[in-house]
């Protein structure tokens, strides 16, 4: 459905991502970690159309990215929530569609909310919600905009532990359900394993990939997985890529 | 946290104390020391005065409220307007911001005397002084409210291709609105100054003229009379301003910045 070939992205100064090869199945969960300024967000970008690539090209079944962006089929969810604070949880799932240019669909969005954990929190604003709420009311958001894409920038860094376990269960169980296809950047390696299908490194300055992880864990993923010896074994190689080996310089 | 919201039993008592407090010592002071009612007249003798005419403080407050409103309302709208295009559109914003912001600097009851040469001692120029008065600062905030919107709000907002119309009015306008009401109370109290100011160069009715007039005529009576009427005046423009954007922001709350 996705695919990146020899992706660079250069800024005034810096050179973001360099030489970015990278295919995406359709309905496949992508994460992807790496440290900070390994350019993650760039990639993330870039693939949403909202950044154009210095060379290279991406193709979204077969189209250029901003071709998907103008349908509508790119739904993204950021570290902060970005709700407009003087709407209610439903008003700001509701808004983005419209904005969008899409018919709205008042039902759709109460049954998201609803398959978020939300149903009660309809009428509530952004201040009234805790922050493992309110990113609840961005993902469904994202997803009521019917995005078949969807990017996902540390979606759930500024949440506590345990809320970031939960909220990625159900996440996944949610989007595997719709058959959406995710890109998902994230600093926690645990995070990483626990909800991709698939595995990116990105690392380096500028950031380039150091490994790709075929995660071939049981499905659905639960939360006694976190114990698992596989998926402990995952955690290490993928650490591994990430800290150890030299990436070897061009 | 409390005093803020809702008014606590001394909120109302202690000022009035210390209002009565003030004049009771200017009344003390004028009697005791026997100061020539020409220098400073007792408290009863400015109240008598302002009982004693009520049209003449009516007439020149309305006169002066005159040119605060329609002074202001011109002066803020393009001043709003003129924000929005500093605001919205980069190259004017580069080009034109350094200005904005020097502009500051330039006591704007300067520009008074100018004003007189191209428009005459009339009812206009005492308007035209107000409007420039207020239109600085309403530019200023306005231009920086629009910046308020945070980035992957706009991010946000791009990646579903948000018209620039839904963008300004739906999004950036309501983040702005904080800096467009603090712009707008910087604006009213200099409207204020601004009308008294031009009644001093041009006006012949007026609160800032009946000041003057009581000045050439050393009647400080009916000085101290208007500058009470004045501050009642100045007082009443600020509060309605205030709910205004009490009303505004009921409806548009951007978090952390309530007033």
């Amino acid at each position: 459905m996705i695919r990146v070939e020899g992706l660079t992205v250069s800024f005034e100064t810096v050179t973001a991502v360099e030489g970015v090869d990278l295919e995406v199945g359709r309905g496949e969960f992508l994460t992807i970690v790496g440290p900070s300024g390994c350019g993650k967000t760039t990639l993330l970008h870039a693939v949403g159309g909202l950044q154009e690539p210095t060379e290279g090209r991406i193709r979204i079944d077969g189209e250029p990215p901003g071709r998907a962006r103008d349908a509508g089929r790119v739904g993204l969810v950021f570290q902060e929530h970005t709700l407009l604070p003087w709407k209610t949880a439903l008003g700001n799932v509701t808004f983005l569609r419209r904005i969008a240019g899409k018919p709205p669909d008042e039902p759709g969005a109460r049954r998201l909310l609803d398959a978020v954990g939300l149903s009660g929190f309809l009428e509530a604003y952004p201040r009234e919600l805790s922050g493992g709420m309110a990113q609840r009311v961005a993902i469904a958001r994202a997803l009521h905009l019917d995005a078949d894409l969807l990017l996902m920038d540390e979606p759930f860094g500024a949440l506590d532990e345990i809320t970031r376990d939960e909220l990625g269960v159900e996440l996944r169980d949610l989007l595997r359900e719709r058959e959406t296809t995710v890109l998902f950047v994230t600093h926690s390696v645990p995070e990483a394993v626990f909800l991709g299908d698939r595995c990116v490194v990105l690392r380096g300055t500028p950031g380039r990939i150091e490994g790709v992880f075929d995660l071939d864990l049981p499905e659905p993923r639960e939360p006694s997985l976190f114990t698992d010896r596989t998926f402990q074994e995952w955690v290490g190689e993928v650490r591994a890529a990430l800290y150890v080996e030299a990436s070897p310089r061009r | 946290m409390n005093a803020a919201r809702g008014v606590r039993s001394g909120d109302l008592l202690y000022p009035t104390v210390a209002l009565a407090a003030g004049i009771a010592l200017w009344w003390t002071l004028s009697v005791a020391l026997a100061i020539p009612s020409f220098l400073l007249p007792s408290p009863d003798e400015v109240a008598a005065q302002l009982v004693g005419n009520p049209r003449l403080y009516l007439v020149n407050a309305l006169a002066t409220v005159e040119k605060v409103v329609v002074g202001g309302a011109v002066g803020t709208a393009a001043g709003f307007g003129f924000g929005l295009v500093v605001g919205t559109i980069p190259l004017a914003r580069r080009a034109l911001y350094p200005y904005l912001v020097t502009v500051r600097v330039l006591p704007k009851i300067a520009i008074a005397p100018v004003l007189l040469i191209y428009l005459g001692t009339g009812f206009t120029t005492a308007v035209v002084f107000v409007a420039l008065v207020t239109f600085f600062p309403l530019v200023v905030s306005t231009a920086a409210g629009l910046s308020r919107t945070p980035e992957p709000q706009l991010d946000l907002l791009r990646s579903v291709n948000a018209g620039p119309i839904d963008t300004l009015v739906r999004v950036r306008l309501p983040y702005a609105l904080p800096d467009v009401f603090a712009g707008l109370k910087q604006s009213v109290t200099l409207a204020v100054v601004g009308a008294v100011v031009a009644e001093w160069v041009v006006a012949r009715r007026g609160l800032g003229y009946l000041i003057l007039l009581g000045m050439e005529n050393l009647r400080t009576d009916i000085m101290i009379a208007a500058l009470s009427v004045l501050v009642v005046v100045g007082l009443s423009c600020y509060g309605g301003v205030v709910l205004c954007q009490r009303a505004i922001v009921r409806r548009f709350p951007v978090t952390g910045t309530e007033p």
